[in-house]
């Protein structure tokens, strides 16, 4: 079951908004709980065990960590040191879950190409895991609880239900967002009475999210699998246009579903944490990453960035690098560590393949560089009279975003990495536009499918752009008179049961970040 | 209290209305006839539309195998008989009879020739998409099943050269000039008295289609292209009892060694279908067959078909 | 206090930090500014900054982070 089926929408979410009201308020959690459970089990089967044991792990971990604060005798950095052994092993439990489930077989096998290349005659034999859906989210959120408990910000939880909740609410188990404790798990475990409000806002959010994820996403779909899966076969612009074509379809689809996730979550009274805010309208790459998958990045800055760069021995290292090369050099020894380590972990998050461990490279490089260059840059553009703020920089800096993210998200997509140098290269050197004009039509959307396609796009672009400036449409909208509303919606709605690009004709498309 | 009752009349009313307009939009998206591939029987319906009124001699019917075997500008070269592909991709039977039906409203051909590969196919609908939900929803209303035929109400023209166009200009015809040989075992159409007989509602199917040629003063002939993937000795007995059971005439291009396809160099898909070569040859021998079994009329010289001549030269022919 | 200020007006020029009170929700301070921050108030202070105090509530505000650093030095 995914988020964008009817299956979902008008079966699974509707059954539980009722039971969950009828029941009275003392056991509205094990309403959510057994929903969460139900909806893990439709998907990943038994493998629901490792989710039981992530729950339990993380539970006892942190009790035992305020029970070290509590009883264990000694100094202050005595204490610090039990507790901290006691925060890696249960990190540690539960990422060599993930990491064996998702990574054995990719280290295994470059292990043995590695030790063909130095003529050890070894081969490793590929072993079949499954992986439960939503591992890699809820092992990041098992891992902040743990560590918020050990920094002391939040406070061990006794009840294991709790934890259970947090770790598993339904609508975001599949693709995020990742939530801290103290964000959901008490509204969860609340057991509020669905208010009237919040059942129209959350199904209006996921109308929207529908319109983003089946009217345009899965149509653009058809290029970027044709494209990319043949990409010796096309010319560069027709390349150019099938990467844009697939950041398009990554950002509608990705966003898309976050709005359906995020109107389940308000209709339980749970305010999940946004995921994205307006990423094409940042200023760089590092800017755009606090708009794009919000919840990841924050995640990445708190628990790696932050301890990476305040670790003693980056420290000491970034010290002797003051006394040696002076000030100017020493400042970027602590974000060059932590950057790296962030990027490294940000690209193998996705996945166990060298693509993505390029992605992250390649927005470690960029923006360890705009790092770097901030500095020289506006020393360069007041000397030159350049205001930054112009439209005219403005512009130019929006090109340089959108080259710079359509040229990561298409190694991200590509087949390989060699793949993807071959496209970049087509770009530049075989380049002849009207290929591209010539073949538009036949690379799997019709014309009628590129201008549902386009007004898609545009409509989604004006409502990022009132986003951007702070206009809530939402509230617009309800403010008009009843009728108008309502053909409002009805059109809405019927837009997308016509133009959506599902059943005979198309290909049903997955939704892209479950797969994570 | 009182508010609450207020707001549950209203979303009451809502769905209602969602209701409402979910019906009425059904009953416009519903196709006339029943069809299996409805978008793209649409699409057919509005391509053969595009001809003249009885013009045409020959209706192609079939699946894939029809489209990537005859070429109707070919006939019309060397024999000049109009003819036109109303094959489409997996044509179910219940396609071919509601295409048929739309054909007889504005043509009236003196032959039916429909491909055999389409017996073959399983008669039940396919799974179409993993969603059993939106199945469920289509069977309240069919808006979810037929929503993009939206695309045959607007009229919408972007582009000139485009692939619907050269397709509708080679009458049906799809030219694909790719190549991948048949690594297969060759013969494939090795003799044997097995029969894999035609499945019963195919065969039902048959029956009606042919007596809906009978009504419309057409025969209704078969025809099996040379496909070493589909094709089978014991297929062509299922077929030739079938045809003589209806008395129907059969023929199986997959026996006539005379047309000489070149597996290696004739298919475009490992013996699956046929490309262009292979294409040539087939149009080639059943423009003669058809010409010396049935009275057709050649046309050229009619000042009536001079398109015929346009569109054989716009595709270099 | 003063000093504070000064090396704030050092790492990101052109605030008025005296009354700004949102450093961190409105963006004036990114995680590199915060990493900047932190080492010279460590040198300026002689106090350990860990990653726990490392949150919008400590840094939100000249005033917040003068709290924060008069808090570190009582637990050295």
């Amino acid at each position: 079951m995914s988020y964008h089926l009817i299956a979902y929408f008008a079966i699974f979410l509707p059954a539980v908004i009722l039971i969950y009201q009828l029941t009275p308020q003392k056991f509205r959690w094990l309403v959510l709980l057994s929903a969460d459970y139900i909806f893990f089990w439709l998907i990943s089967g038994k493998l629901i065990l490792y989710l039981l044991f992530a729950t339990i792990i993380t539970h006892y971990i942190g009790i035992w960590l305020e029970n070290v604060s509590l009883t264990a005798e000694g100094s202050a950095k005595q204490i610090t040191k039990k507790k901290r052994r006691v925060l890696a092993f249960g990190i540690l439990i539960n990422l060599a879950v993930l990491v064996v489930l998702k990574y054995f077989n990719f280290f295994g096998q470059n292990i043995s190409s590695l030790m063909n290349v130095l003529s050890i005659n070894w081969e490793y034999k590929t072993i079949h895991f499954m992986v439960p859906i939503g591992i890699s989210y809820y092992t990041l959120q098992t891992i902040s609880y743990m560590t918020d408990v050990y920094r002391g910000t939040l406070k061990a939880e006794k009840n294991i239900v709790k934890i259970a909740l947090y770790l598993s609410f339904f609508p975001q188990i599949m693709e995020g967002p990742i939530s801290r404790f103290h964000e959901t798990a008490e509204s969860l475990y609340e057991g509020k009475s669905i208010e009237f409000e919040n059942i129209k806002f959350g199904y209006q959010r996921i109308i929207y999210g529908l319109f983003k994820k089946i009217v345009v996403a899965d149509r653009i779909a058809p290029v970027v699998i044709k494209v990319f899966g043949n990409y010796t076969e096309y010319d560069g612009s027709i390349i150019v246009f099938a990467v844009i074509c697939f950041t398009l379809q990554l950002y509608m689809e990705f966003s898309g579903c976050m709005d359906i996730i995020m109107g389940s979550g308000q209709i339980f009274g749970v305010k999940l944490p946004e995921n994205f805010r307006q990423p094409f309208f940042a200023k760089d790459a590092s800017d755009f990453w606090h708009r794009w998958h919000i919840t990841l990045g924050t995640w990445f800055k708190d628990y790696i960035f932050y301890p990476v760069s305040l670790a003693k021995p980056v420290k000491n290292f970034a010290k002797k690098v003051k006394n040696r090369f002076g000030r100017n050099v020493s400042k970027f020894v602590a974000p060059f560590a932590a950057l790296f380590c962030v990027w490294s972990c940000n690209g193998l998050w996705h996945g166990p393949y060298w693509t993505y461990i390029f992605y992250g490279m390649y927005y470690f490089v960029l923006i360890f560089l705009e790092n770097v260059l901030e500095e020289p840059v506006s020393k360069l553009t007041a000397k030159l009279h350049i205001n930054r703020e112009g439209r005219g920089y403005r512009i130019f800096r929006l090109c340089k975003l959108l080259v710079i993210v359509n040229i990561g998200e298409m190694f991200f997509r590509a087949e390989s990495v060699g793949a993807g140098f071959i496209m970049l290269k087509n770009m530049f050197m075989n380049f002849h536009i009207h290929k591209l004009t010539y073949k538009f039509f036949d690379l799997g959307m019709d014309q009628y499918d590129s201008v549902v396609a386009l007004i898609g796009i545009l409509v989604v672009l004006a409502v990022d752009i009132m986003h951007e400036k702070n206009i809530s449409l939402r509230d617009i909208i309800a403010k008009w008179a009843l009728p108008i509303r309502w053909v409002f919606w009805y059109a809405a709605i019927m837009f997308v049961v016509i133009f959506g690009a599902y059943g005979a004709g198309y290909t049903v498309v997955d939704m892209i970040y479950a797969g994570y | 209290m009182k508010k609450l009752n207020g707001k549950v009349v209203r979303s009451i009313g809502f769905m209602a209305g969602l209701v409402l307009i979910l019906t009425l939009s059904s009953m416009i998206f519903s196709p006339k006839r029943e069809a299996y591939n409805v978008i793209a029987v649409d699409e057919k319906e509005r391509s053969i539309n595009a001809e003249p009124e009885n013009t045409l001699d020959v209706i192609f019917m079939g699946d894939s195998e029809s489209y990537s075997g005859f070429s109707p500008l070919q006939i019309w070269a060397e024999y000049g008989n109009t003819s036109y592909v109303c094959g489409t991709t997996a044509q179910r039977l219940c396609d071919t009879y509601s295409l048929l039906q739309h054909v007889f409203e504005k043509q009236s051909p003196k032959l039916v020739v429909l491909e055999t590969n389409c017996l073959y196919r399983e008669a039940g609908i396919s799974k179409e998409s993993d969603d059993k939900s939106l199945k469920l929803a289509a069977e309240y209303f069919p808006v979810f099943q037929y929503h993009s035929r939206w695309k045959g109400y607007v009229p919408l023209t972007l582009s000139t050269k485009q692939e619907v166009t050269k397709e509708r200009r080679m009458k049906g015809f799809r030219l694909r000039k790719s190549v991948k040989p048949y690594i297969g075992p060759l013969p494939y159409m090795k003799k044997t008295s097995e029969i894999t007989a035609v499945p019963e509602l195919a065969g039902e199917y048959v029956e009606k289609i042919n007596k809906l040629c009978q009504e419309n003063n057409a025969e209704l002939i078969l025809v099996s292209v040379p496909s070493a993937k589909n094709w089978n000795y014991s297929r062509h007995n299922g077929v030739a009892e079938l045809a003589e059971k209806n008395k129907i005439v059969y023929l199986d291009l997959n026996l006539v060694e005379e047309i000489g396809i070149n597996w290696k160099t004739d298919t475009k898909d490992a013996g699956d279908h046929l490309n262009f070569a292979g294409a040539k040859k087939v149009t080639k021998y059943i423009g003669k067959y058809l010409n010396e079994k049935f009275q057709l009329t050649d046309h050229r010289g009619d000042a009536k078909y001079q398109k015929w001549y346009e569109d054989c030269k716009l595709l270099e022919l | 206090m003063e000093e504070l200020i000064e090396i704030l007006e050092d790492i990101q020029p052109g605030v008025d930090y005296k009354t700004h009170e949102k450093l961190i929700d409105d963006h004036v301070l990114d995680s590199f500014g915060i990493l900047s921050l932190v080492s010279e108030i460590e040198d300026a202070f002689d106090i350990e900054v860990s990653p726990a105090e490392l949150v919008p509530d400590n840094f939100n505000s000249a005033e917040r982070l003068w709290k924060m650093i008069q808090r570190l030095k009582g637990e050295e």
